[in-house]
């Protein structure tokens, strides 16, 4: 039986590359025959078949493109693992929070907790009653802003007919005061009505008088005629 | 074979000429059915030819040399090798297999080894661990170097390193102690 000699990295490759190996024949005729008896002979017939379908196989498929066209499973699969992974730990993360606000809750309600714990818990926490005082508060300053847009709006309102008046009272020379001006203005406009009310009754006045003239007249020619007629029959 | 010879080869197989994929076939089909074997295939010869059709789907890729394209075709063939044992592992129980001895349960790896023959040195590496086998028959038949191993069954090349060192003191005591005839 042949010597076997320890072997070192170095002396393995050489061994299997087919290199001289001094002192290390049996190793090399080991190496030999493992490669020779390994090395199985095929049937010609198979080999024929297999040969025939490669040769097709090879014609049939397309031209490779240097990009590939889809995933490859190891990417698929790491993709499938990974996002398993972080929807569990969201959800774990969910449950845990609503485990730890209801126990909290619970806790805080039954006043168990130190005095500490509640002061940290009402800082940093709002609960439903906290909720409904700050809705509250944001509807009265909404009315509040509301209404004073509203008093702007009316005092602009004013602003305009204050201005308009100005027009007004430098058209009627008047004074300064707008409660005047306004009286006056309707002063004016009562005077302007009864001035046309005077002239309407002096016009039926005149008309009046004129009628009442023309009545008389008529009349005093009536009587006239009248008398005339008389004194006709008195002459007569 | 040359480089330039070994090139014009590719380029025809890769245009699907049956010459160049007879003679690529010649060249490598000996060694990889002798791996498949060793490592316990059950039905290698058709393991063989689905090998060789995957070699075929993908030579459009390969860039490389002679040395290169072998340890190729072996990475190829050890991929194949495990996905023939997967299957086989969900495979159902059939009668037959039963009646025979074999089946899903049984030691497919010793039996192939058995029906390898009687040579001695093939029987010697069945009596290796399996990652020992696989290394060493990689190196010996693919000339697949350690780094290449390390990629193929996704391992360190140190641990790769540890398996040959072992798988080859192994066989020293076995053939030491036993006295088998070399």
């Amino acid at each position: 039986m042949k010597d076997f000699e320890p072997l070192s990295d170095k002396n393995v490759e050489a061994l299997l590359a087919d290199r001289e190996t001094p002192g290390l024949e049996a190793w090399a005729g080991v190496i030999k025959r493992i490669r020779q008896e390994a090395t199985a002979s095929v049937d010609p017939e198979t080999a024929g078949t297999h040969v025939l379908r490669a040769a097709q196989t090879a014609v049939s498929l397309p031209v490779p493109s240097p990009v590939p066209s889809r995933r490859s499973p190891a990417t698929w699969r790491r993709r499938t693992v990974f996002a398993g992974l972080f929807s569990t730990l969201i959800g774990k993360i969910v449950i845990g929070t609503a485990a730890v606000a209801a126990a909290t809750a619970g806790v805080g309600a039954s006043n168990i907790l130190p005095d500490s714990v509640d002061n940290f818990i009402e800082r940093n926490f709002v609960g439903e009653d906290e909720l409904d005082q700050v809705e509250t508060q944001i509807r009265e300053r909404a009315r509040i802003r509301i209404e004073l847009e509203s008093d702007e709006a009316q005092t602009q309102t004013q602003n305009q007919q204050g201005q308009d008046l100005e027009g007004q009272q430098n058209q009627n020379q008047q004074g300064p005061d707008l409660e005047g001006q306004q009286n006056q203005n309707q002063q004016g406009q009562d005077l302007e009505g009864q001035q046309n009310q005077t002239q309407m009754q002096t016009q039926s006045d005149e008309q009046s008088q004129t009628q009442t003239q023309t009545h008389s007249g008529d009349m005093n020619q009536n009587r006239i005629q009248q008398g005339d007629q008389a004194q006709l029959h008195q002459g007569s | 074979m040359e480089p330039a010879e070994f090139r014009a080869t590719v380029e025809a197989a890769q245009a699907g000429a049956e010459w160049a994929w007879s003679r690529l076939y010649r060249d490598l089909a000996g060694p990889v059915l002798g791996y498949l074997k060793s490592r316990g295939a059950v039905e290698a010869e058709d393991l063989l030819g689905e090998v060789f059709v995957q070699v075929a789907r993908n030579i459009g890729s390969f860039r490389g040399d002679a040395r290169s394209f072998r340890s190729w075709v072996f990475t190829i063939a050890y991929h194949r090798l495990i996905d023939e044992r997967r299957y086989r592992s969900r495979r159902p129980v059939e009668p037959n297999d039963i009646d025979r001895g074999g089946g899903p349960g049984g030691d497919v790896e010793q039996e192939a080894l058995q029906n390898l023959g009687t040579e001695s040195t093939v029987k010697l590496l069945g009596r290796l661990t399996p990652g020992q086998q696989t290394v060493l028959l990689l190196r010996l038949l693919g000339d697949l170097t350690i780094d290449e191993i390390a990629h193929t069954m996704g391992k360190r090349p140190g641990a790769v390193k540890a398996l040959q060192r072992r798988g080859l003191e192994r066989l020293r005591e076995i053939i030491e102690t036993e006295g088998v005839p070399l």
